[in-house]
């Protein structure tokens, strides 16, 4: 839009230009004979030239406040023609400088409105990073919410099967039987093994197109949370000493009863605490899920980015809510700790 | 019994594999009742998101505006893939979308793998952007010789920077507000930019930045953007062909153009 309408101004005082040539070729044809004079008519050709580029350059016409459009067309016409009357050299000088003055008068008149607009408490807003900050979190809060909304639903799936998925391998982990116990180990390895960006993709890829991008960004995280839910559960089961099973099978309990009974009881208390610390991981890890605008908070942190041209002011007020998120989370969870524990 | 099984099974995946090779990409886009199309929403004018509305009437933007146009004209539904750059062309490649709009330029290693519609635009000039108590407008490409120019990492303006400023000239980087902190913070001297992008952040930040008066010397074949398909869907690429033609014939994408503009400037003036 702004570039056509500086393409008209500039075509309108370029055709401007040419038809007042033609006009005083044909009226002042005769003086000039008469002066002998054509290195004025070319100092005046240069003049002119020189006014439509000093105004390319010099005067940003803005799209949204085009209130003096009129008048630097009118005044542009009138020293034009002032120029065209001219009959020395200095006279042409002093009109490109008379011209260059005004049309600054104009453009500066027109940033102080624009200052003059601006009370104190825009500036203080607007000028400064603590305001910009709170401008976007004041304007954006709905979405921010919903963002986050979204991400806490993703974590909560993620865990949520991530955890039946996990108790699942974690036992096929334990188990005896060759087979089983090696297709688990290959599976966590491999997932923990590549980067979850990686994941991401290859899943969105693959399951998107009948999954939807939100099922298919949460089946990549679940699948990745499982691995890591599987080796927190292995790791507290095998930390219960051994004697603790030896004792309950020497007592002639089945393996079951042992593992029911007396195992996964202790167990439980090392596996509860680690698991909150994997929703606090997963948490943070939903933000590579951005990368579908699946509309999570660090879509709208994007999102913000993208319209403002605005990098860091965006990323403090998500840092911030994912900082408290998961402080809080981590908090819950120490006191559930102490409560096991007592 | 089991020899002949796989057989079987072998000579109906090499029946399928040949029923694949045929261009049904047209068929399917209107035997299917929509068509797919990705982009990365985060370009404005041309795809951004206005996160006052949700669903699929939250991405906004002139490529919007032409998608739409594009199902309209077929007669489907309009599902949009909204992903990140790179992913738009893995999804591209991989058929999952039939086609992705996203301001797209030429490019002879895009050209291998995928396939090229018309141009539907002309991106215009290109220059370089620069702080307003730094630099005047009439300041020439030669003065930023030994210093950081700024541009989207595999972008055209980065080729521009490479080529004519100087090979040891360029910073990439990933987004454009991260080169406009990069600018802000004086770790280099300006972004190289196209002059309707470059308006759009002189209109939100007046007294900050100017647009250098040079340009980069371009063909007018480098600054036009074009629809992207996956190889051998050559027939749905003549219909988008035609609905193109329709949309240049009638200077549709202008209009769209302003529009956008004026949804950017206002979304971004309110932050």
């Amino acid at each position: 839009m702004k570039k056509i309408i500086i393409y008209f101004l500039i075509s309108l005082t370029f055709s401007l230009l040419t038809t007042s040539k033609q006009e005083s070729i044909s009226n002042y044809s005769i003086q000039l004979i008469e002066y002998e004079d054509n290195q004025l008519f070319e100092i005046k050709k240069e003049a002119k030239d020189e006014i439509v580029l000093w105004i390319k350059q010099n005067i940003r016409f803005n799209e949204y406040s085009l209130k003096n459009q009129d008048l630097i067309n009118n005044l542009i016409i009138y020293y034009i023609e002032k120029i065209d009357n001219a009959r020395h050299k200095e006279k042409v000088d002093w009109l490109i400088v008379k011209v260059k003055k005004e049309l600054n008068n104009i453009s500066s008149i027109e940033e102080e409105e624009n200052m003059d607009k601006f009370t104190l408490y825009d500036r203080l807003i607007n000028n400064t990073f603590i305001g910009r900050v709170f401008k976007i979190l004041a304007n954006n809060y709905i979405s921010l919410l919903k963002g986050l909304l979204i991400t806490l639903a993703l974590a909560f799936i993620a865990v949520l099967v991530g955890s039946i998925l996990g108790i699942i391998i974690a036992l096929m982990r334990i188990s005896t039987n060759k087979i089983i116990n090696r297709s688990a180990r290959v599976y966590i390895e491999i997932i923990r093994g590549i980067p979850l960006l990686l994941q991401l993709v290859t899943i969105y890829l693959l399951f998107n197109s009948f999954l939807g991008a939100f099922w298919a960004v949460a089946t990549a995280l679940f699948l990745n949370s499982s691995a890591y839910v599987a080796e927190i559960i292995r790791s507290g089961i095998q930390a219960i000493d051994k004697g603790q099973s030896e004792a309950a099978r020497s007592l002639g309990m089945s393996y079951r009863n042992t593992m029911y009974k007396v195992i996964l009881p202790q167990a439980v208390k090392n596996i509860l605490p680690a698991l909150g610390n994997e929703f606090v991981a997963v948490i943070k890890e939903t933000s590579l899920a951005a990368t579908f605008y699946i509309g999570d908070i660090m879509t709208v942190k994007n999102n913000i980015t993208s319209i403002t041209y605005l990098a860091l002011e965006p990323f403090i007020i998500v840092g911030s809510i994912y900082l408290l998120i998961t402080y809080g989370l981590s908090k819950v969870i120490s006191k559930f700790e102490k409560r096991l524990v007592s | 019994m089991k020899r002949c099984l796989m057989l079987l099974i072998i000579v109906i995946f090499v029946f399928v594999g040949c029923g694949i090779n045929k261009d049904v990409s047209l068929q399917s886009v209107l035997d299917s009742g929509q068509i797919r199309i990705a982009t990365s929403p985060d370009y404005p004018p041309f795809e951004f998101i206005d996160s006052r509305k949700s669903g699929k009437e939250q991405y906004v933007g002139a490529d919007i505006k032409l998608m739409k146009f594009i199902a309209n004209e077929l007669k489907v539904k309009l599902v949009i893939q909204a992903t990140n750059f790179d992913t738009v062309l893995a999804l591209t490649y991989d058929k999952t979308v039939d086609l992705a709009i996203s301001g797209f330029t030429y490019s002879i290693d895009r050209e291998e793998n995928y396939l090229y519609s018309d141009y539907y635009f002309d991106e215009g000039e290109q220059g370089i952007l620069v702080l307003k108590s730094k630099y005047t407008v009439e300041t020439t490409f030669d003065e930023f010789i030994d210093k950081l120019i700024g541009a989207q990492s595999s972008t055209l303006q980065s080729y521009f920077v490479t080529e004519q400023i100087g090979k040891n000239s360029l910073k990439k980087f990933e987004r454009l507000a991260d080169g406009i902190m990069l600018l802000d913070n004086n770790n280099i001297d300006g972004i190289a930019l196209s002059e309707r992008v470059a308006m759009m952040i002189i209109n939100q930040y007046s007294n900050k930045y100017v647009f250098l008066n040079q340009r980069f010397i371009v063909n007018t074949e480098e600054t036009r953007t074009y629809v992207i398909l996956p190889k051998e869907s050559n027939a749905l690429a003549n219909k988008i062909n035609v609905i193109i033609e329709k949309v240049i014939d009638e200077r549709l994408y202008y209009k769209w153009d302003d529009e956008a503009k004026a949804l950017a400037y206002e979304l971004g003036v309110m932050g």
